[in-house]
């Protein structure tokens, strides 16, 4: 590359977000995401959504830079846009495919998306069968390192509860109900509260059902247990 | 000053932890002077990059019945500068059979910070009362520069409140009007301030000594802060909920 | 045409000595004598049909369409010459991305009607010959309400309350003037439209054929969609219906 041709990168994340957590459970997909921007440490922009509803099959949730996501969020909208002039409806596996490969693109051309995308929904399997229809749950790290899972925690997230929430999933495994499944969710949050600077109490579960579609969370609140800071208190 | 090895001191960036940025307390530090004495509030996280280390700590260090001195920097640094200069203040405490005022406390911790600078990451805020000058505030950022002040803030959390606190002072504040401006204070700041959160500590330092109290955000009395009902975050022709 | 054979009507780029440009005359003819399309705007949303002669019975159902959507809001109708209509929605289309990807946002139908004017008239003046098609833009929505534009061969580009094109354009305007459109709700107007298609059919020439629905309005949440075909069978039965009951009256 000569001075010519010289380009300003991003290659720092400004507007952040953190975690994702995810989880399937047995009809779908739940997902939350706490509501913040941060700019490095500060909690800059607060009622933010990080969940965007592609169509009545897929949601995506992201982590990192908020700009970033705009950008796709207005790529994967003409990309769905493309799809419907073919009439189709783009799933979560095809949506996922697609990003894999355009996040891995953008990182090889030194010009990453500084997100941690997580692609939830439910497949159709056999065109207007619901019966048949998969939860899928699909990560692409800004690198376009790509995996399927049946749950997930990305950003410090991924420090801190990946086991606990596998643990929880073992525990009933495709049986998981949904309102159990939201439950581990909340109490993860609380978890990344406790050890996440950036982390934020108001959150929203969105989720992804095999009859019901895309079903968009609303703010939700969480404030924790402190007893501990009575009993955390040298005085010397 | 941290102790790590550099050739071990290895960037986290997943956690935001870079071996450049201390291990540090963040913090929100407020402190006021009021028509009897002196309030002090502090948040309580501790954190290493984006991780929160200790989520209760106590920032607020008494030193004697009628002094705290609340912490900021590095979480080791500034202990071991409390410990001594709580040693040195003892001492002189001892020797000359009455309490060594405020003022020539917060010499001492200047003389810690200053005669060390280039070593250390500390800065203190040094909160009392005695019989000579009432409640005082002194500030000692980092390099050792005193000033006493009305009523001040310091730590990662103190640019987004200390605005607040010079709208809010005034001559003659009672004891309950202090607290709830410092209380406020603290909850405005640890609201934005990412390094900065948990509970509310406050202590009221003046003749009767000192009192500590908590305030919990799963308790009545935490200052929590409201923003004005927001807009959508993605373009208006996207399918969102509030 | 009184100056065929004088010259001026091999090139676009030439005037005749009486001010007019014959090419783009003759291509206002591909779209005169296309089957009738008709686009209404009613109380709470447009509606277009066209009448479409079927040529063979071999080919599959709705084949050869000529409404689609430009995006999710806006639809697009093209009469005339088959390709050239195409290439005009495909244009608007690319043009509707271009605008999402700018300014994240839906093109507004002006702009787009606008976009594609501008693309008639430069592709006819210096590129090549003329467009054969003309396009109906429609659209809905409760701040505006319904809109309508038809951009023609020429490039000319109005908004219009109702309008038609097509071998029986001037029966059918007349018969639409005959309604109170701004009352008439989008299910009224899908049967009226379908009505006004066939009383203005040449019973002798006009066989063999369909007729092709869109709408857009407040009943589909201001989204372009073609006309579920239950619906059109539903509107061409009341409009033989009504067209019988007429005929009884006589």
């Amino acid at each position: 590359m000569n001075a010519h041709d010289e380009v300003q990168r991003t290659l720092n994340p400004t507007c952040t977000g953190t975690s994702v957590i995810a989880l399937q459970y047995k009809t779908g997909v739940v997902v939350l995401t706490d509501r913040v921007v941060s700019y490095g440490k500060m909690a800059r922009y607060k009622n933010v959504s990080r969940q965007y509803k592609v169509n009545d099959n897929v949601l995506i949730a992201f982590g990192g830079d908020h700009a970033d996501f705009h950008w796709l969020q207005n790529v994967i909208e003409r990309q769905v846009l493309l799809w419907k002039r073919f009439d189709q409806d783009i799933g979560p596996k095809a949506l996922h495919g697609y990003l894999t490969s355009l996040l891995y693109a953008k990182r090889c051309k030194m010009n990453p998306v500084w997100n941690t995308l997580v692609v939830a929904g439910v497949e159709e399997e056999e065109k207007n069968n619901k019966e048949t229809s998969t939860p899928f749950i699909g990560v692409i790290t800004q690198k376009g390192c790509a995996y399927q899972v049946k749950h997930i925690a990305t950003g410090l997230g991924a420090f801190l509860l990946n086991q606990a929430v596998e643990d929880e999933w073992r525990k009933k495994g495709e049986d998981l109900s949904r309102e159990e499944a939201e439950a581990v969710l909340r109490k993860s949050l609380e978890l990344t509260l406790y050890h996440d600077c950036v982390a934020d109490n108001e959150f929203e579960i969105g989720r992804v059902d095999a009859t019901e579609g895309v079903v968009l969370g609303k703010e939700e609140k969480i404030i924790g247990d402190w007893s501990i800071a009575e009993t955390n208190c040298q005085y010397e | 000053m941290d102790t790590m090895r550099d050739e071990k001191r290895k960037a986290i960036p997943a956690i935001g932890f870079y071996p450049q940025e201390e291990i540090s307390t963040g913090t929100t530090l407020i402190a006021m002077e009021y028509n009897g004495g002196v309030v002090v509030g502090t948040d309580s996280r501790t954190s290493a990059g984006s991780f929160i280390t200790s989520r209760a700590t106590n920032k607020i260090t008494p030193i004697t019945d009628n002094m705290v001195v609340c912490r900021s920097g590095s979480a080791a640094d500034t202990q071991a500068i409390a410990d001594i200069a709580k040693y040195h203040i003892d001492v002189y405490t001892m020797t000359e059979n009455k309490p060594v005022t405020i003022y020539r406390s917060s010499q001492i911790f200047r003389q810690f910070l200053y005669n060390y600078r280039e070593q250390l990451s500390a800065s203190v805020l040094v909160a009392g009362w005695d019989e000579e000058l009432g409640g005082q505030v002194y500030a000692i950022p980092i390099g050792g520069f005193v000033s006493r002040q009305r009523s001040t803030a310091s730590g990662s959390g103190s640019t987004f409140v200390q605005g607040f606190l010079d709208s809010q002072w005034r001559p003659n504040l009672t004891l309950e009007e202090c607290k709830a401006i410092v209380k406020q204070a603290v909850g405005l700041a640890t609201f934005r301030d990412g390094s900065s959160g948990g509970v509310v500590r406050l202590a009221v330092i003046n003749k009767a000594g000192s009192q500590f109290e908590l305030f919990r955000p799963d308790k009545p009395g935490f200052p929590f802060v409201q923003t004005p009902t927001p807009h959508l975050s993605f373009p208006p022709h996207i399918e969102q909920v509030l | 045409m009184s100056s065929i054979g004088t010259g001026y009507d091999l090139a676009a780029s030439t005037f005749s000595p009486d001010g007019r440009i014959f090419q783009v005359e003759y291509a206002q003819k591909a779209v005169d004598n296309a089957g009738t399309m008709i686009a209404i705007r009613g109380k709470n949303g447009v509606v277009v049909v066209a009448d479409k002669l079927i040529s063979s019975k071999l080919y599959t159902d709705n084949a050869n369409p000529r409404m689609f959507n430009v995006n999710d809001n806006v639809g697009v109708a093209v009469a005339g010459n088959y390709p050239d209509g195409f290439a005009l929605k495909n244009y608007a289309y690319g043009e509707a991305m271009k605008w999402l990807k700018d300014y994240r946002e839906p093109m507004p139908i002006q702009n787009i009607a606008n976009s594609v004017a501008e693309y008639i008239h430069i592709h006819t003046l210096g590129i090549s010959r003329p467009f054969g098609a003309g396009a109906f833009f429609m659209s809905w929505n409760k701040q505006t309400g319904g809109r309508l534009f038809l951009v023609e061969p020429s490039g000319l580009n109005y908004e219009y309350k109702a309008w038609a094109v097509g071998k029986h354009r001037q029966a059918a305007k007349a018969e639409i003037e005959k309604l109170k459109i701004e009352e008439l709700d989008v299910n009224q107007l899908v049967k009226e439209a379908a009505r006004i298609i066939m009383v203005v059919r040449d019973e002798n020439k006009d066989k063999n054929v369909q007729i092709e629905m869109g709408w857009v309005g407040e009943q589909t949440n201001g989204k372009y969609e073609e006309v579920p075909s239950e619906v059109v069978t539903a509107a061409e039965e009341w409009a033989i219906a009504k067209l019988d009951e007429d005929d009884m009256d006589d």
